[in-house]
């Protein structure tokens, strides 16, 4: 027992204070700043915790180009924008503000449509409206008017990252399922990159019920991986306290 | 005749701007417990979809088209659609317009309309969109009441429930295309 208190005493130090300081804080603040970009992806997912900007995930992941299409245009608009409005802090007064954003967002949008069109017009006709309903994304709107505004360059940016990465994922997952289900067979810009002979193809996934269950079914599975990863939580706390009463306990039987 | 009857049906059931277009998805699922909030909010949006969406087809037709300016499509919309929420808000002294002005429904029904043929139709098929809205709001809220007196499910609950309840209403509006 002696033995083993002595080594807890003994720390031994790679570097020196100072050093050890200035270490500390670097990976301090890459832990800030990696959790503020993975903010964008868990914790305040905008589909599935905040339920926002329902249209696209609906609307458009009949097909993985259209998904891949609106979530492109959707990181461009964001990112752009947001880091826009950290620039330009003190001319977006709360007057002016929401105009302000109207008129940025929907620049920007259009000028991710017209890239599109570039890419391949049968994709930007296909979209039609759901493209230019972007630019009045409720995503859009509450990152920067809550964010964009109150913060500095460099955190905006990681913001906006980590939130269309998130709205990717969650679009691109959907779209997935739904092509494969509905159509047995994955097509990237006519290319077939796989084609499963298993089954029959459903074609309900394809229409606009399918679209309500499926993305039913999916917050129910990430529901399923947030309470089971709470109750392991709640049993790792659990086996926590049992080993602190029982240490508490063989103290008081100590000193006893 | 035939033409209205048919625009009506196919705005308000086959085509619903909600089950079928996505469109006015956030006030649908935030939709509140209270049926007299719900019917405020739908009258103001009604309201508001037909002004908004004839201002638009109007501007667009008469001044944006002469001059060519087409890709301004967007930007122009949802300019229209803040000044018209603007003096509807002066007018009738409602708090929901502001509120409407990132409703999809609103803009997405605007910009669906600037290719129509003419103002009456416009405006027309604007009141049976949102009629349409109305509608499958106010069944989607007594649903939900409904829904929170039984027994769901743990990994169901809360927003995975009421997409499924807008799946089993857009398969049972559905049948009505086969109308049309």
């Amino acid at each position: 027992m002696a033995d083993k208190k002595e080594e807890q005493e003994e720390k031994i130090e790679l570097f020196e204070p100072e050093t050890q300081e200035k270490i500390s804080r670097f990976t301090g603040k890459v832990k800030d700043y990696w959790q503020e970009f993975t903010k964008g992806v868990f914790s305040l997912n905008p589909f599935y915790v905040l339920a926002m900007g329902l249209c696209p995930l609906l609307a458009v992941t009949y097909s993985i180009d259209s998904a891949i299409a609106i979530s492109f245009a959707f990181s461009f608009a964001l990112i752009i924008s947001e880091m826009i409005f950290s620039i330009m802090k003190k001319f977006a007064t709360k007057e002016i503000r929401f105009p302000m954003i109207l008129l940025v967002v929907s620049s920007l949008v259009a000028l991710a449509s017209m890239l599109i069109r570039f890419y391949s017009p049968s994709l930007e006709a296909s979209l039609g409206i759901y493209l230019a309903i972007i630019a009045i994304n409720c995503i859009i709107f509450s990152r920067i008017n809550g964010f964009a505004v109150r913060n500095n360059f460099f955190r905006s940016i990681l913001d906006a990252a980590g939130f269309s990465i998130g709205y990717s994922l969650a679009l691109i997952a959907v779209a997935l399922t739904r092509e494969l289900l509905g159509t047995g067979k994955i097509v990237l810009f006519d290319r077939i990159l796989f084609q499963s002979a298993f089954y029959h193809p459903m074609q309900i996934f394809l229409s606009a019920p399918g679209a309500f269950f499926t993305i039913g079914f999916a917050i129910a599975i990430i529901n399923l991986v947030i309470l089971y990863s709470k109750s392991q939580g709640r049993k790792k706390l659990e086996k926590i306290a049992l080993k602190n009463q029982k240490a508490d306990s063989q103290k008081k039987g100590d000193s006893k | 005749m035939n033409y209205f009857l048919a625009t009506a049906i196919s705005l308000i059931f086959a085509n619903n701007i909600v089950l079928f277009q996505f469109l006015g998805m956030c006030p649908f699922f935030n939709a509140s417990r209270d049926i007299k909030h719900s019917v405020k909010f739908g009258f103001s949006l009604i309201v508001a979809i037909i002004v908004n969406s004839s201002l638009c087809w109007l501007v667009f037709n008469y001044l944006i088209t002469p001059l060519g300016l087409e890709y301004l499509k967007i930007v122009l919309t949802l300019f229209v659609t803040l000044f018209c929420l603007g003096i509807l808000r002066l007018v009738f002294g409602g708090r929901y317009f502001p509120l409407l002005a990132t409703n999809c429904a609103i803009v997405g029904f605007a910009s669906l309309s600037l290719s129509s043929l003419n103002l009456v139709e416009v405006m027309y098929s604007s009141m049976c969109a949102g009629i349409g809205i109305i509608l499958v709001m106010l069944i989607m809220a007594s649903l939900k009441e409904r829904l929170d007196l039984n027994d769901v499910p743990n990994i169901f609950k809360g927003l995975s429930i009421a997409f499924l309840t807008a799946g089993m209403l857009s398969l049972a509006f559905a049948i009505f295309s086969e109308l049309l």
